[in-house]
């Protein structure tokens, strides 16, 4: 008998050590993608206040960092690319275990699909758009622990057994990734952009919107039926609910069905809906949009403020800044407005690079000569105004002369100068200057050193536009010039 | 449900648990009720043939019992028949028939009925007057899908309710059983499935890749069949032995066989002594003369191949084999001869045992192409690769390429060496399982963790992955 029992603690002791080593590599060989957008909502889940959810369009479009920095509002983008009704439904029911916050704010993109389940869809994908389906999910699901509510929605999201335990328990998935362990060295965990994603591209979308803009849903999709679980879930959970619809520049059937749907639905239910779908006063979509149907950089900003406005005039929230028991919100944003600097100071393209010099709140000088193509961009033009606060440079160029502004975000003002001319006695952050202009010529001098020009006239002249980046004390950071592709000619 | 797999794991245990409960008279029946749901598991149609085939089995085994020829034969002929059908029927008709389903493991069990009733037939065994036993037998869930081919002498005289009382929870012997397929798991799911992309992206198209990548995936190949089918017999033996049971062999160190004939001692033992004793002696085996037992080699060996599937490139396999036989037949006295002129030691140097070796590897190497390489096409461009060997492509990253990663390449090659360590030292009749059993606990253990862990984490399993079936439950 006590040969019988020493066994058995032998035998509970080897699978224990067997367990727990199990564990341990499980946890390291972890897909760290689910971890990379998760963590710092971790960190902060018990202090948020909004929880933006949907797909790629809310995903690009909101940016809990600009919310908290403009407008103390502790927020986190949930979103998913490719992140349909049921999965943001999904992504509801888990935050909740972590999160009490005040508003949900859900995207409603892809409301007519037909189908929870990712694994299987409308049944006529191919296996590699099914494979692509799940494993977008695992970006949503991996992060969240096992749990009631996990095994829950992985059971409406998910119909095959096998693909199920790749959710329930990911080592039967990631096991393998003991060969691609290197890729991890470069992982951060930290997510200063708190869960959104910024978008670079800047295109001229193709505009376009059905005839009959006023079609509805017919009957009632999965998605929809998702959209009411959302409803009823905020409801019983006493939080409040506003649905959007991002902007796009291509507008399709079901788009201007899901917005007709939802206008009716939010006013029988009695919750806001934010419809930007072929919004103009909130983003220009000639400037704003990444592609067809999602915004870029500036897009973004614009939709953020707009939504931080929106919450803030609702007078439901705090702003938690200058709170001490928000600090870790401060360091976020702190790091935030770091890595976009870099970003912006990297930035080689010339529409983003003036995109993140507005997101940046950067101080430039920007010398724009008389002949250059600039004046004949639409988009370009807009970015400087938008930059300017004003439409001054439309009387420069094409014969009437360079144009030169210097952008002084530190006090304040923005100083702009058209056509030839010589201005002196100016100051801004760079100092007292004196500006003369003349045909394809500018110059800039400095404390009245008029033997040296800040602008480049002679190794750079040919440029079409040269950019000053500077700094707090007025030095200058980093000096571009730019050809007539936009692309960047060199650097200092 | 597949052999290598966390669930047959613990189906073996939950079996073990409910037969261990029930009164050793009747524990076959609980073995039969556990190796039929094992079956049907697979598909339940095949249960039928199965059913069937125990039917007909054992009625002719007692008739045969009786000598009464006709239902001897008719029992063997309605199990060829039957096999016939379900696996040849597409390939004698060419292509124009096609059987409506294959029944997992069919040329397994229906060479242990052949076997059964020819033993009886022949009076070595006596019929089995109990159905149960002989259902058992033919459906043994270990051994159903790709045996090794038992005998009705060896294994149901362990249905006894002697030897069924075996079956408890007898810790050290379940613990050795696991420790055996432990070992099968480590083959088959780290090294064997793994080789097998490798194989795979070769093979899918030959044309594209140079002689030396072509030679590198036929060894790659050669070790993928050996660890494959060699890891599920040590997976099924081991799964025997949880039950107190012994499965017999089917391989013992076949890759260091100085000789061909060496070779199919080796290899898939259980077919190998099948066919030597119920086709080639019953052909005449070498008691006709000396041009009749090289037909009778012939004979055997395409069989064999037919055996392996219905595809001429398995006759090809088979029948190169044979002549492989033949020629070493033919050429003995010379090479005897030869042996003498250079006055080499009878018995073989070290040397001539190491060039012996490497000589019959390389043979059965190159058969084993024909064996993977289905198609004619194929076949035509690995042997034209194989003229321009571009040795370059080993050491240019290519290998790197094959669908899989560098790191599991430096793995797999590493794993193949250690398979080969632990067969030398078996072929020198060091056990290192009997080794690492006999040593203390710390030191047995942190091995035994380390293989588990080692298929946990480098094993080819889990979801996006399909090739844990094994080639051989394909015969």
């Amino acid at each position: 008998m006590k040969n019988k029992v020493y066994k058995g603690v032998k035998i509970i002791a080897f699978w224990a050590i067997v367990g727990v080593l199990i564990t341990g590599t499980a946890k390291f060989l972890e897909s760290k993608d689910s971890f990379e957008k998760y963590t710092t909502f971790g960190q902060v889940s018990d202090q948020v206040d909004v929880l933006f959810f949907g797909s790629s369009h809310m995903l690009n479009s909101v940016n809990p960092s600009l919310l908290y920095s403009e407008f103390g509002i502790t927020s986190y983008n949930m979103a998913q690319p490719g992140g349909v009704i049921p999965e943001s439904y999904a992504q509801l029911v888990n935050a909740l275990d972590y999160s009490d916050p005040e508003y949900v704010v859900v995207d409603v993109w892809a409301l007519d699909r037909d189908y929870h389940y990712v694994d299987e869809m409308t049944g006529t994908e191919t296996e590699e758009t099914l494979r692509n389906s799940v494993s977008l999910l695992h970006n949503s699901m991996d992060y969240w622990p096992l749990s009631v509510n996990k095994i829950k929605t992985v059971n409406e999201l998910i119909k095959d057994n096998a693909t199920k335990m790749e959710f329930l328990c990911d080592f039967t998935l990631y096991h393998d990734r003991w060969q691609n362990m290197a890729e991890d060295t470069s992982v951060d965990l930290e997510n200063e952009y708190l869960g959104s994603e910024v978008r670079e591209e800047f295109v001229d979308p193709t505009q376009y919107s059905p005839d009959d803009m006023t079609q509805v849903i017919e009957g009632e999709p999965e998605s929809l039926k998702y959209l009411y679980k959302i409803i009823d879930l905020c409801e019983s959970r006493d939080i409040k609910l506003v649905v959007t619809f991002m902007p796009m520049a291509t507008i399709y059937d079901q788009d201007v069905q899901a917005v007709n749907t939802v206008t009716q639905i939010a006013e029988e239910r009695g919750f806001t809906f934010l419809n930007l779908l072929d919004d103009t006063t909130v983003i220009d979509k000639t400037v704003d949009m990444s592609d067809n149907t999602h915004v870029n950089m500036l897009g973004m900003t614009k939709i953020s403020r707009y939504i931080g406005q929106f919450l803030t005039d609702t007078g439901d929230l705090t702003n938690h800044k200058g709170d001490s028991a928000y600090s870790k919100w401060d360091e976020i944003v702190s790091e935030w407005s770091q890595t976009e600097l870099k970003e912006m100071m990297d930035e080689d393209e010339l529409y983003a690079k003036l995109g993140r010099v507005y997101n940046t709140n950067a101080s430039i000088v920007l010398y724009v000569k008389n002949s250059s193509k600039i004046f004949n961009d639409e988009k370009a033009l807009k970015i400087i105004k938008l930059l300017s606060g004003t439409s001054v440079i439309d009387g420069a160029g094409n014969g009437n002369g360079p144009y030169l502004m210097i952008r002084d975000t530190t006090n304040s003002q923005v100083l702009e100068y058209v056509g030839n001319t010589d201005e002196t006695g100016s100051s801004a952050l760079i100092g007292d200057f004196e500006y003369v202009s003349a045909d394809d010529f500018g110059a800039v001098y400095l404390g009245g050193d008029t033997e040296n020009n800040m602008l480049d006239m002679t190794d750079y002249y040919e440029s079409e536009l040269q950019l000053y980046i500077m700094g707090a004390d007025g030095e200058v950071l980093q000096a571009e010039y730019y050809n007539g592709t936009w692309s960047l000619i060199e650097e200092d | 449900m597949q052999v290598a797999s966390f669930i047959f794991c613990a189906f073996v245990l939950i079996t073990l648990l409910i037969t261990s409960l029930i009164s050793p008279k009747y524990r076959y029946l609980g073995l039969l009720a556990a190796s039929l749901l094992f079956y049907a598991l697979q598909d339940v149609r095949y249960l039928i043939v199965l059913g069937a085939l125990i039917v007909v089995t054992y009625v002719a085994g007692l008739s045969a019992q009786q000598h009464k020829k006709a239902a001897f034969i008719a029992g063997i002929l309605i199990n060829v028949l039957v096999l016939g059908y379900f696996k040849y029927i597409g390939f004698f008709s060419g292509g124009r028939l096609t059987s409506i389903f294959a029944p997992i493991g069919l040329s397994f069990y229906v060479f242990m009925a052949i076997s059964y009733l020819a033993d009886i037939y022949k009076g070595k065994i006596a019929a089995e007057k109990n159905f149960f036993k002989v259902a058992l037998f033919l459906s043994f869930f270990p051994t159903v899908t790709s045996g090794p081919i038992e005998r009705a002498g060896h294994l149901l005289p362990q249905f006894d309710e002697e030897n069924m009382a075996k079956i408890r929870f007898d810790i050290d012997r379940i613990r050795d059983g696991f420790v055996r397929m432990l070992w099968g798991f480590v083959m088959k799911l780290v090294l064997a499935d793994r080789i097998s992309i490798m194989v795979g992206t070769v093979y899918d198209s030959p044309s594209k890749y140079s002689g030396s990548i072509l030679a590198l995936a036929s060894i790659l190949y050669t070790f993928q069949i050996y660890f494959d089918f060699a890891g599920y017999t040590h997976i099924v033996v081991g799964a025997g032995k949880v039950f107190g049971l012994e499965i017999i062999e089917n391989f013992n160190t076949p890759y260091l066989s100085r000789s061909i004939a060496e070779f199919w001692r080796r290899w898939h033992m259980s077919l190998s002594s099948w066919l030597k004793d119920y086709l080639y002696i019953p052909l005449g085996g070498n008691r006709k003369g000396t041009v009749r037992k090289y037909i009778n080699v012939m004979i055997v060996f395409m069989v064999s191949g037919l055996w392996h599937g219905a595809g001429i490139n398995f006759i090809i396999w088979g029948g190169l084999h044979g002549l492989y036989q033949v020629i070493g037949a033919v050429l003995k006295p010379v090479r005897e001869k030869t042996g003498r002129l250079l006055h080499l030691r009878e018995g073989g140097s070290a040397g001539e045992a190491i060039i012996s070796t490497l000589f019959t590897f390389c043979l059965v190497n190159f058969a084993w192409i024909f064996f993977r390489v289905t198609e004619f096409k194929d076949i035509i461009a690995v042997m034209k690769g194989l003229m321009h060997p571009q040795l370059i492509n080993l050491m240019d990253g290519t290998v790197y390429t094959l669908g899989v990663e560098a790191p599991a390449v430096v793995l797999t090659f590493i794993g193949i060496l250690g398979v080969i360590v632990v067969d030398i030292l078996n072929y020198r009749g060091i056990r290192i399982s009997e080794k690492i059993a006999g040593e203390r606990l710390w030191i047995r253990w942190p091995v035994y963790i380390a293989a588990i862990m080692l298929i946990a984490v480098c094993g080819v399993w889990g979801q996006g992955y399909d090739s844990t079936s094994f080639i051989y439950a394909n015969f």
